[in-house]
């Protein structure tokens, strides 16, 4: 089991960033395709994830690149949040996102203010990303049919949700 | 629940045989707050009773007369507004009820919904996260309610 830590991105990143947004395996469940280019990366760092009030690269050693990021977006609802996770494809079956989610609701309810909820909503045929959010200690609480058009298809989402209360798993 | 909130004995102890949906007007601000007013119905909802009716005039004009489909519920045989609900028409209508709030869930269930389950410290209410259940219709699916053809895919409705 991989160790990870998280940290904020910077610009620097983008390249590292880079691997993992460019490939259309990592992207095949996200509602985004996959970038082409580096400019269209650098805006969604400067207007998206710079000013992001929880958005964290995920580290396999303290000074390396990253090879993931998590993040946790609050919604118009203040005890609810929504969290994404993504990881470069050469580093999966490794633990890494499952570390990376560990890591991310040890620290979020302190960071975030008023959120008693993380959730996340995977596709219904994201077997991999299922079992890391059940090994970080998340519940699967429904599949909600028919519930939003990812790629132009319509997709079954399966809710996980981590409560403030529930015990961290180590 | 609005029907049971209209305060005519009759009305709330016997089940209408039949309701109608027609748009809101500037007009039925009056018949707005019967409901709106009134602290019991407000219990499940985010906002507070209304207590004046230029507030229900306002969230008519601001609110509801821009939705894309906000429909008022007559019971048949008369004009008058008695409730609301807001659907839309897509392939997937979902609908949030606070897991303290069966009489919703009933009305949810009765009209085809499915229950999907908890979602736990989902919504703000009055301050507090509560937990809510999810119910959903998917339109091809379940049996279909709606008499329009489904644009779009999702609509959730928070049910009072």
């Amino acid at each position: 089991m991989e160790t990870v830590t998280l940290r904020p991105f910077s610009l620097a990143d983008a390249d590292a960033m880079m691997t993992w947004a460019s490939d259309p395996v990592v992207t095949a469940f996200m509602t985004w395709d996959p970038y082409t280019s580096r400019e269209p990366l650098l805006a969604f760092i400067s207007d998206t994830v710079l000013p992001h009030p929880w958005f964290r690269a995920i580290c396999l050693d303290a000074g390396g690149a990253p090879v993931g990021a998590v993040s946790v977006t609050p919604t118009d609802d203040r005890c609810r949040a929504e969290l994404g996770v993504v990881v470069a494809r050469a580093h999966w079956g490794k633990g890494v996102a499952t570390a990376a989610l560990k890591r991310a609701v040890a620290a979020v309810f302190g960071d975030l203010d008023g959120v008693e909820r993380v959730e996340a909503l995977v596709d219904g045929e994201n077997a991999a990303s299922q079992r890391a959010l059940e090994k970080a200690g998340f519940t699967r609480e429904a599949v909600l049919r028919s519930y939003c058009m990812v790629k132009d298809r319509l997709r079954d989402m399966v809710v996980y949700s981590f409560i403030s209360t529930d015990p961290l798993v180590k | 629940m609005a029907l049971q909130s209209r305060g005519a004995p009759s009305a709330a102890a016997a089940e209408p045989d039949e309701v109608t949906l027609r748009e809101f007007t500037a007009s039925d601000a009056e018949a707005f707050m019967s409901w709106a007013s009134d602290p019991r119905v407000a219990r499940f909802q985010r906002r507070d009773a209304f207590t004046h009716v230029d507030q229900a005039r306002r969230y008519i004009t601001d609110h509801v007369l821009p939705h894309p489909w906000y429909r008022a519920i007559c019971l048949v045989g008369s004009d008058g507004v008695v409730g609301r609900p807001w659907v839309g028409p897509r392939r997937r209508l979902e609908a949030v009820a606070d897991v303290e709030n069966p009489a919703s869930q009933r009305v949810l269930e009765k009209a085809g919904f499915v229950r999907d389950s908890v979602l736990r410290k989902y919504i703000m209410l009055k301050g507090r996260p509560r937990d809510m259940v999810m119910f959903s219709i998917v339109v091809h699916t379940d049996r279909r309610r709606q008499q329009n053809e489904p644009r779009g895919v999702r609509r959730q409705a928070l049910i009072y």
